[in-house]
């Protein structure tokens, strides 16, 4: 007489075994489309939104940055008209600027000054020569006798006057045979400066 | 599991790449030169120097 569990489980195993096996293949199966679909989806991403996602990018940082130079570009007009503005006002103060430092080198407002300071200290008015420089200057010198009181008056009035000038170096001599008289020989190179305007000159 | 962290790595990449290109001409503008404000206001005391200085005008 046979077992009847036993038969059972017999006639049960294949079909349990069956069972086993197709869960597995269907795991494997599972596994294999979720992997499938990852990959997909990664291909779709780098190929198709990754540009896209970019330039959509790239052009709102673009609007952005023209939102934000606009406002500051529109701050900076209104600093340049109220520059405008307080430059109007100052406008016929003008000449102020140009007698002391002028476009042009203007000899003739520069030769007032040597000889309105020399007047002023009393001493004599000689010949001035002019040389134009290389840089924004032009150069002349003052030689004339004088007490030396009267020479240090004139330099110190020389650096004070509206015209910008400027004194690179200075000599005193006294000559032996005046000795007596207190007079020395004053040696006063000058140079006068003037807005040399390169822009214009390259025009 | 390989595809997974395939996928991620690609996502980080693109989001890491787009906020790079979004904030990138944001910060090429703040360095540019014509955000450089100006001042409006003149300093007015140098004239008032040059006006209290001696001036000989021209003899006719």
């Amino acid at each position: 007489m046979t077992n009847p569990k036993l038969e059972l489980s017999s006639k049960l195993t294949p079909l349990f075994d069956y069972i086993k096996k197709n869960q597995e293949s269907r795991k494997i199966r599972e596994t294999v489309e979720l992997a499938a679909t990852f990959i997909l989806i990664s291909f779709f991403l780098f190929f198709a939104i990754r540009p896209t996602v970019l330039t959509i990018s790239a052009l709102i940082g673009e609007i952005k940055s023209k939102e934000l130079l606009s406002k500051e570009m529109k701050k900076k007009i209104s600093s340049v008209i109220l520059a405008q503005d307080l430059f109007s006002q100052v406008q016929e103060r003008y000449s102020v600027v140009e007698s002391c430092l002028p476009v042009l080198p203007r000899f003739s407002q520069a030769t007032s000054q040597i000889e309105g300071l020399l007047t002023q200290q009393l001493l004599e008015v000689g010949k001035l020569d002019f040389q134009i420089k290389a840089g924004q200057y032009f150069s002349t010198s003052i030689a004339t006798a004088s007490s030396f009181t009267s020479g240090i008056n004139l330099i110190a009035a020389l650096l004070q006057n509206r015209r910008l000038l400027e004194i690179p170096n200075l000599g005193f001599s006294v000559d032996k045979e005046s000795t007596g008289s207190r007079q020395v020989t004053l040696n006063l190179p000058l140079n006068i400066y003037y807005w040399r305007d390169q822009v214009r000159e390259k025009k | 599991m390989l595809a997974i962290t395939t996928f991620l790595a690609i996502f980080v990449l693109i989001v890491q790449k787009s906020y790079d290109s979004l904030m990138k001409a944001t910060v090429e503008a703040k360095k540019s030169n014509l955000i450089i404000p100006i001042d409006p206001n003149l300093d007015l005391t140098i004239l008032d120097l040059i006006e209290k200085r001696q001036e000989f005008l021209p003899t006719p």
